[in-house]
């Protein structure tokens, strides 16, 4: 048997438990599917604790044994497609939203949604970027529409048709009773230098306008939220935006 | 000395994230710290940005687990990228990675997966190898792995496997004493034999660890964890491993990470055990 038949013989061995194992083992205490078993055992159980420690209100919020069954449905799925697993678990709040398990919980996928934002937040480093008021100030009012505020770069949007932020904060303060879940909610997570992530809720207004100016929409072609001001300022200050364009 | 060389026996400890802060503020007196290199490719991540912060004051050596050198898919150029930039903004003192395979068909497997020793993984080892050294301009080490299974059609011993890799690509060795206690353990070999084979003068970085016994009803099992303090029978490996070589010694601990004092006892562990071979050695 060649190298690559091992290889692949040794990867369907670990995806699926079933899978006839017909490699040439040397015989010892155990048997070969005894070995191969440690083998499977660690890529299931390092990547769900991989999966855990990213997603630890999803974890808790359906308990270990069907956490256990979920990561190892999604890890068999989907394997990671890098040496690194630095990125490994992107793709499951998809995953989530199609599993007929979890139909009963159908505000799961978005607070695995908000938890990826919240680490990839957490893991980015928060580089100091003041807004340039100045360069602002010298705008004439004329040339006002055609700015283009700029969304840091380690800012996630998350809009959801249940009140995930409040689940969230529900399962990490363990006082859940009191959440309406059946209430849309729009987030931005956010991590400016110096500061803890900020989660927060905003006004579908606020978040259309952020959602907006993602998509390279100029001021004038927005609607600007109510009370645009102080709302724009509490954006900056929270280092949310923290630039922005002239556009032609 | 330049700031990125490690000086000779010297007993580093491995960097991880629970200790940064630690690090950053105290500067404890470690002589070299090792880093698993794709926890710090984000050039943005938080990782990179505690390495900035302490590589100024220490030599450096990374340790990598991703490349999946003997996987018979091509070498991720993606990765080699990522890891090229990473060396030339550290310029660690050393470079390494496993005798293993960790995906093959683009999936991957998170683990260090063994290798059947025979001439066409030899062939193929030796092929990525050359590759990375060439697209990195300098050696690498290649590190001996656990293995929990043996294949039937291997026909030369790890050892021999690693002598001759060394032989034909000029790559250094990183020899895992721990791992070779393991193995030996497990599959009734000689880690003794091992110590003897081994092609000591290519031998550049040593590495002890702790390991688990699983216990089942047909015997036990020892685990490579990497999560508890170097056992007895490694540190004996040890003794025997440190008349042979000047390699710089790793106290590797990856699980269950414990406060840098006890990695700080393990290291002064080895100290005494270099200092106790040294005085024999003038004795003598």
């Amino acid at each position: 048997m060649g190298l690559k038949e091992i290889q692949e013989q040794f990867s369907s061995a670990l995806l699926d438990k079933s899978e006839a194992f017909s490699l040439q083992i040397l015989p010892g205490t155990f048997q070969a599917d005894q070995r191969i078993q440690l083998y499977r055992n660690n890529f299931y159980i390092s990547l769900s604790e991989v999966l855990s420690g990213v997603f630890p209100v999803t974890h808790a919020l359906v308990g270990d044994t069907f956490f256990a069954q979920l990561c190892k449905a999604f890890i068999r799925q989907h394997p990671p497609a890098e040496g690194s697993v630095t990125h490994y678990g992107a793709d499951l709040p998809d995953f989530i939203a199609c599993l007929s398990q979890a139909e009963s919980t159908p505000y799961l996928a978005d607070v695995a949604r908000l938890e990826w934002a919240y680490a990839k937040v957490n893991e980015y480093w928060k580089v100091e970027m003041p807004f340039p008021f100045e360069k602002l100030a010298l705008v004439v009012p004329e040339e006002w529409p055609n700015i283009l505020f700029k969304l840091a770069k380690n800012v996630h949007l998350i809009c959801s048709d249940f009140a995930v932020l409040d689940i969230v904060n529900g399962v990490r303060n363990d006082c859940l009773e009191d959440v309406v879940v059946a209430i849309p909610q729009q987030i931005i997570i956010s991590g400016a230098a110096n500061q803890e992530i900020q989660c927060q809720a905003v006004s579908p207004p606020e978040y259309a306008f952020l959602e907006a100016i993602t998509r390279g929409i100029a001021l004038g072609e927005t609607s600007p939220p109510p009370d645009f001001e102080a709302f724009l300022q509490n954006m900056i200050i929270k280092g949310v935006i923290d630039d922005f364009e002239m556009l032609d | 000395m330049e700031k990125n060389q490690i000086p000779a026996k010297a007993v580093g400890l491995g960097l991880r994230a629970p200790h940064y802060e630690e690090v950053v503020q105290n500067k404890p007196k470690v002589p070299w710290f090792e880093v698993h290199s794709e926890n710090y490719f984000d050039e943005c991540g938080l990782n990179r940005h505690f390495l900035r912060e302490i590589a100024p004051h220490y030599p450096l050596s990374f340790h990598g687990v991703g490349l999946s050198l003997g996987s018979c898919d091509e070498l991720s150029s993606h990765h080699l990228k990522q890891l090229k930039a990473l060396i030339n903004e550290f310029q660690p003192a050393l470079i390494s990675e496993h005798l293993s395979w960790t995906g093959t068909n683009g999936q991957f497997f998170n683990d260090l997966l063994p290798l059947p020793y025979t001439e066409e993984a030899l062939n193929l080892f030796c092929q990525k190898v050359d590759c990375v050294q060439t697209e990195l301009g300098q050696k690498i080490l290649i590190e001996n792995p656990t293995a929990y299974l043996q294949f039937a059609v291997s026909h030369m011993k790890e050892w021999e496997f690693l002598n001759q890799l060394q032989a034909r690509t000029g790559c250094g060795l990183l020899l895992d004493l721990n791992n070779i206690y393991v193995n030996a353990s497990n599959h009734g070999d000689s880690a003794a034999t091992y110590l003897e084979s081994i092609n000591w003068s290519a031998v550049e970085e040593i590495h002890l660890a702790g390991f688990t016994v699983n216990e089942y009803e047909d015997g036990a099992i020892l685990i490579d964890t990497h999560g508890s303090r170097v056992h007895d029978e490694v540190w004996a490996l040890y003794r025997q491993a440190t008349i042979q070589t000047e390699a710089p010694v790793l106290i590797e601990w990856d699980t269950d990470i414990p406060d840098l004092t006890v990695l700080e006892e393990e290291a002064a562990k080895a100290r005494q055990i270099n200092a106790a071979i040294q005085q024999v050695a003038a004795w003598a």
